[in-house]
Formats: structure tokens, C-alpha cells, sequence
């Protein structure tokens, strides 16, 4: 990375750091490595979200061409999404793509990934199985998002018991936890279904 | 909590959505790597190449397969002197510009000075028309910085080239022409808004097609950093179908005869290359 892209990225942290405390936007970011080609970032779940309440970590990369060429960013706290594939935590969002813009900064970036988290957009998903939930068992999705956030996201939320009674009965079967919630969330947490898929 | 009570039940669990089906990690892998192979097959071009013979573009075709290009490119090599080949990366119109640029700048110091009052007057003008504030003047003031080294002569000619071919440096250029390409559309939105399709305000185009990096340029691009820089360019094309007026070149904005173009741009369908016409 030339020195000018330097220049401009120690300036993008700063402004995530000092013009938005974490209390404020809910962004914050903490940097890696010296070179700055390692961030990550912090987005606190959107309050009247199912992600409220929830801390969710992302992995920042930034290319060797940036400013030109988007910063690769992805979710490493799992999150069920429509936008964000609940196995790899890959972002469906355009300014991350082709609508990438060399004004864009790190601080945009971050506000977007929130904005995309209080609206989704399942006409254009990332994770299939997650956006037809969304968009045909809404109550479903919500339920399953928040369960996400108070497992992985360290939400302060109670556990929905009737799921976690759900879940501890694969493990009881000797699946490990994340797959038993994963198996059960694309599967509308029938456990019928889940337990075919998982051992046939 | 919720309980679901729904008759599909027994539905096996894949689904299918509206849109387009989202990449598997196969999939991504795959396009990455052919995405990769497109840019190592576009650097073995550079950024801006030499001033060579414009004849050099004859060997280019042969009377078999490209007979009329060939017939074109012989009619063009009676008025055109010398070519640089500008790298394929959806560049190549801003590029290419600036590359013309670059010789009147070291050739002609009064209208260097022109250009860097034209290019300080930007920044204010972006702030106005709602540019994100310092990210965009960072690229305006890296632009006019490079300017005034130029006037300075604080660069010799040879280290100014080297400048145009390395990407840290000359894509921060390109990116300032990209802005203030978007910047004139947006300044001037009634008079384009007829010429965009798709329902798309010319804000949404610019933030669609001028602003993002390695997009090429269209006609309405073509037009907006023209008048952006007032400068004068031809463009020649080799197909006269593209041309906008149906005819073998195209002048931007439409200058008086007699008074020429400062660039000449060769068109070839997706592409722009930079070309010089035979001094009189």
C-alpha cells in the first residue's frame, strides 16, 4: 500500500474512534496490525432489531488497492441474516461490491453494515434458506435471529427456552452446538427435519 | 414465544428465492480466480505506454479478418502520427485523458497554469454539490499538489511518466477526473437527466457508473469531464456504428473549425487508446 493510502487510512480509524463513541453510533473498530491492513470492526445490534442487544465482530481486510477496491468485510459473530450467509458470515452489500467508491471510508462502511441490519434486503440475499424465512415465517426469522444473538452475540436476552430445549436434545445426540442451531434454524427448528439432515 | 404451525411442514428444507441464487463458496472461488486472471492478462499492458508510430496499429489486423479496421487504420495513419496504448481496466477514457494532458502540460505553461485554477476550483465546488467532505478534497488537493510539482519542475519529464504509470499515483489522478466528471452531471442534471435510462436519477448514475473505480466510461462520461476540464478532444473511431453522430469522429463539446481539439482519442469498441495528429 502506497504511503498516501496510509496517510488516508490512519485518518478513516480515527475518525470511526473519535467522532462516534461506541455509546453514540454504535460503531468502533480496533486495528490489528501496523500497517493497517487488519481491522476489526464492532457494530452494536440496532436497538427494535433482533440483534439488539448483541455485539458482533466483523473481520475488516483492506486490499492492496484501496482506496479503489473495497476493504473485504465480513461477519466472524454469527448472525442470522438475510444478507450474511449464516456459515461464513460473507455480506451481500452492494458498496462492498461493484457500487464501491473511492469517497467511501471505513466509518461509511460500518453505518451501512447497521443500516443493512435494521432493513434487509431478501430480494437480494446472501443466505437463501435465511431470506425465504424471512420473507414467508417473519415471526419465525425473528425468533431464530434473536436466539443467534443471545448464543453468539452475547446478547443479554433470555434464551428462548423451547429452542434451547430443541438444541440440547442433538447434543444429547452428539452434535456439536453450533451445527445443532445452524441444522435447526434452516429447518424452521423442526427437530424432525433437522435430525434427517443431520444423520441420514 | 413463537410456535409455527404451518401445512409445509413436511416441504424438504431447500428453497428457492426471487433474484438471482447467491454464490456458493465454490462458486466465489472460481470467479475470483477468473477475475484474477483478467487483471494479470490486463498488466502485462501498462498503465500508459510509449509514444510509438500510430502505424504500429496496422499490424494490428490483417486483410482476412479485419479488412475494414485495416482499411481504417490505414486512412487514419495518413493523419495520425504517434499512439499510446492506454491498459484495457475500465480507465482507459480517463486515462487516456490525462495522458494527453500531460503533454500540454509540459509543453505549454500558460495553460498549465489554466488547468491548475480550473483544478482548484473544484473542491469547493464538490463540497457544495454534497461530496462525502474529506475524501473527496483529498483526491482534488493530491491533483493540484501534482500540478504545481509539474510547474515547479520540481519532477523531470521522465519521472512524471514513471508518476502516470504507477498505480498509487496515477489512479488518485483518475479518481479526481471520475469526481469531477460526476460533479459537472450532478451540476448540470437537467440538462442529463433525458439522456439516462433504466429510471435512475443522474446522482444514481454517477454513484452507479462515473464514481466507482474500473467502470468505463459512456458518452454522458465522455461529455461530463470534458466540460469539467474545458477542454476540446476528438474522438476517431474505428466503427462508425458507436459513434454518437454516425460519423467517423466525434468532437467534444462541439468546437468551431479551425480551432482544434487539444486530445485526439482513438475509439475501438470498449476501448480508448490516445493518439497525435502529423504536425503541418
Amino acid at each position: 500500500m502506497s504511503n498516501i493510502a496510509l496517510n488516508r487510512l490512519q485518518r478513516e480509524c480515527k475518525e470511526v474512534v473519535t467522532n462516534s463513541e461506541i455509546s453514540e453510533t454504535g460503531i468502533m473498530i480496533e486495528i490489528l496490525n501496523e500497517n493497517l491492513t487488519e481491522i476489526k470492526g464492532h457494530i452494536r445490534g440496532p436497538p427494535d432489531t433482533p440483534y439488539a442487544g448483541g455485539m458482533f465482530d466483523l473481520d475488516i481486510k483492506i486490499p492492496e488497492q484501496y482506496p479503489f477496491s473495497p476493504p473485504n468485510v465480513k461477519f466472524c459473530t454469527k448472525i442470522w441474516h438475510p444478507n450474511v450467509s449464516s456459515q461464513t458470515g460473507v455480506i451481500c452489500l452492494d458498496i462492498l461490491k461493484d457500487q464501491w467508491a473511492a469517497s467511501l471510508t471505513l466509518r461509511t462502511v460500518l453505518l451501512s453494515i447497521q443500516a443493512l441490519m435494521c432493513t434487509p434486503e431478501p430480494k437480494d440475499p446472501q443466505d437463501a434458506v435465511v431470506a425465504k424465512q424471512y420473507m414467508d415465517k417473519p415471526a419465525v426469522f425473528k425468533a431464530t435471529a434473536e436466539f443467534w444473538t443471545v448464543k453468539f452475540a452475547k446478547g443479554h436476552l433470555d434464551v428462548n427456552k423451547e429452542y434451547q430445549t430443541r438444541v440440547d436434545k442433538l447434543k444429547d445426540m452428539g452434535v456439536r452446538e453450533e451445527e445443532a442451531i445452524s441444522v435447526l434454524s434452516c429447518n424452521n427448528w423442526d427437530i424432525n427435519r433437522a435430525t434427517v439432515y443431520i444423520f441420514s | 414465544m413463537v410456535q409455527e404451525k404451518s401445512s409445509d411442514e413436511n416441504q424438504p428444507a431447500s428453497v428457492s428465492v426471487a433474484g438471482p441464487a447467491p454464490l456458493n463458496e465454490e462458486e466465489i472461488q472460481l470467479q475470483d480466480q477468473q477475475l484474477r486472471q483478467i487483471e494479470n492478462e490486463q498488466k502485462k499492458v501498462p498503465l500508459v505506454g510509449e509514444k510509438i508510430p500510430f502505424t504500429t496499429l496496422l499490424s494490428e489486423y490483417d486483410v482476412a479478418n479485419a479488412e475494414t479496421f485495416l482499411s481504417k487504420a490505414t486512412e487514419l495513419a495518413e493523419v495520425y502520427e504517434h499512439m499510446r496504448y492506454i491498459r484495457g481496466d475500465g480507465n482507459c477514457f480517463y486515462r487516456a485523458v490525462l495522458a494527453g494532458l500531460f503533454d500540454i502540460w509540459l509543453q505549454d505553461r500558460p495553460r498549465l497554469q489554466q488547468y491548475i485554477g480550473i483544478a482548484k476550483a473544484w473542491p469547493e465546488e464538490l463540497k457544495r454539490l454534497g461530496f462525502p467532505d474529506w475524501t473527496c478534497t483529498d483526491f482534488c488537493e493530491f491533483f493540484v499538489d501534482f500540478l504545481v510539482d509539474v510547474e515547479a519542475g520540481a519532477k523531470d519529464e521522465e519521472t512524471l511518466w514513471e508518476h502516470l504509470n504507477a498505480d498509487s499515483c496515477a489512479n488518485y489522478l483518475v479518481m479526481f477526473f471520475r469526481l469531477i466528471t460526476s460533479a459537472f452531471l450532478k451540476k448540470n442534471a437537467d440538462a442529463y437527466a433525458p439522456f439516462i435510462d433504466d429510471g435512475l436519477t443522474v446522482a444514481q448514475y454517477c454513484e452507479n457508473e462515473v464514481e466507482p473505480m474500473w467502470k468505463d466510461a459512456d458518452h454522458l462520461a465522455v461529455a461530463g469531464l470534458v466540460q469539467a476540464l474545458d477542454t476540446r478532444i476528438r474522438i476517431e473511431y474505428m466503427d462508425r456504428t458507436v459513434a454518437p453522430n454516425g460519423g467517423w469522429h466525434y468532437d467534444i463539446p462541439n468546437f468551431a473549425e479551425g480551432q482544434g481539439p487539444e486530445i485526439t482519442l482513438l475509439y475501438r469498441p470498449g476501448h480508448y487508446d490516445l493518439i497525435y495528429k502529423k504536425q503541418e
